[in-house]
């Protein structure tokens, strides 16, 4: 291997997909160890001679499989709510650390896969088509729950946010 | 009429507070740190016992964590392989079962280890000073066979902290074959 893929991968996306892991999951540490898992999964890979065409998304699927807890799925997503509703100071201004709480309460009140679109979507700035290809699901099914988690979001978030705008969304 | 995409201030609140949001959360359970590290001795492979043996002890350890109200942050290194090394640290087992490392303190990130042997069998293992977080993997559990020089190169990526690296050939530990790392 001349240049190698993890060097960019860890300059470039690593940090971003811990942080959007973690927002899925609600633990940071968690986030790490399923990337971490993710990236040593890749590298075996390679080194049995199976190439990775894109190691950012072929890592951004492993992780979030590996985050989604396989058959102890239940209980893992169940811990993630938990974590998300329960945050710790991190010394943030008062307004930033209220934004981040409604944030983090929103992400609670999202199913999993309404979560892992909408970080996907927002946080990581992937289009529909990138977020398909990630959760190996239809584009379609992309964009309806995309829909249906924005309506969510309106209604946790939206305080300030009228009843024409509900309606307009959920048009 | 707004439509569905016109809701800017919506999209605008939420990407804000995700930034936000992706700065915050909660200390790792010590129920995630035990599951955790459960996974990772069952892909070293050692052997029910031994894993048996260590959810005893990260179990216990945890519970100090938890309870003892100690400053420690969670400090872990992971497994890592691939990447251009920042440092490297030159490890030596020497025949009256001591360790040396040079240096014994470096930056952040992703260390290379040269470990090397004059003479008998070795296996070098990497662990925190706070909780059983074992440094252990294809690549950085590294052993040597029994021989005059023997020698093997790991890499493990660490995170500021202070780092235990020991000899897990039993019986060589407690004979004094351990030595601090200190990771800023």
């Amino acid at each position: 291997m001349d240049a190698d893929p993890f060097d960019d991968f860890y300059r470039d996306g690593y940090a971003r997909l811990v942080a959007a892991v973690g927002l899925i999951t609600g633990s940071r540490a968690e986030a790490e160890d399923a990337v971490d898992e993710a990236v040593a999964r890749a590298w075996e890979q390679i080194r049995r001679h199976r190439p990775i065409d894109s190691l950012p998304a072929w890592v951004r699927t492993v992780a979030l499989n590996v985050a989604r807890g396989g058959i102890r799925h239940r209980a893992v997503e169940r811990r993630a709510r938990q974590r998300l509703l329960s945050v710790e100071d991190h010394g943030a201004s008062l307004e930033r650390h209220a934004a981040a709480i409604d944030a983090r309460r929103a992400l609670a009140a999202l199913p999993r896969r309404q979560r892992e679109i909408t970080v996907l979507f927002y946080f990581c700035d992937l289009s529909v088509q990138e977020i398909a290809a990630t959760l190996q699901i239809d584009p379609g099914t992309v964009k309806s729950t995309l829909h249906r988690a924005r309506a969510a979001l309106a209604q946790v978030l939206g305080d300030d946010t009228t009843e024409e705008e509900h309606d307009a969304i959920d048009a | 009429m707004p439509s569905m995409l016109d809701d800017t201030d919506l999209d605008a609140r939420w990407r804000a507070g995700l930034e936000a949001a992706s700065e915050l959360g909660p200390a790792a359970t010590v129920e995630t740190r035990v599951a955790l590290h459960i996974a990772k001795w069952r892909r070293t492979r050692v052997g029910a016992g031994v894993a048996a043996l260590v959810v005893i002890g990260a179990l216990i350890v945890g519970v100090v964590i938890s309870f003892g109200g100690t400053d420690s942050t969670r400090v872990r290194a992971v497994e890592r392989p691939p990447g251009t090394p920042i440092a490297t640290v030159a490890v030596v087992s020497h025949p009256d079962l001591t360790l040396t490392a040079v240096p014994q303190t470096v930056p952040a990130g992703l260390i290379e280890i040269d470990y090397s042997t004059v003479g008998g069998t070795h296996a070098l293992v990497i662990d925190t000073d706070h909780e059983y977080n074992v440094i252990s993997g294809p690549d950085f559990r590294l052993t040597v066979p029994r021989g005059d020089s023997n020698s093997a190169v790991g890499r493990v990526y660490l995170k500021p902290g202070v780092y235990r690296l020991h000899c897990v050939i039993p019986g060589h530990e407690v004979a004094g074959e351990q030595v601090t790392l200190t990771v800023t």
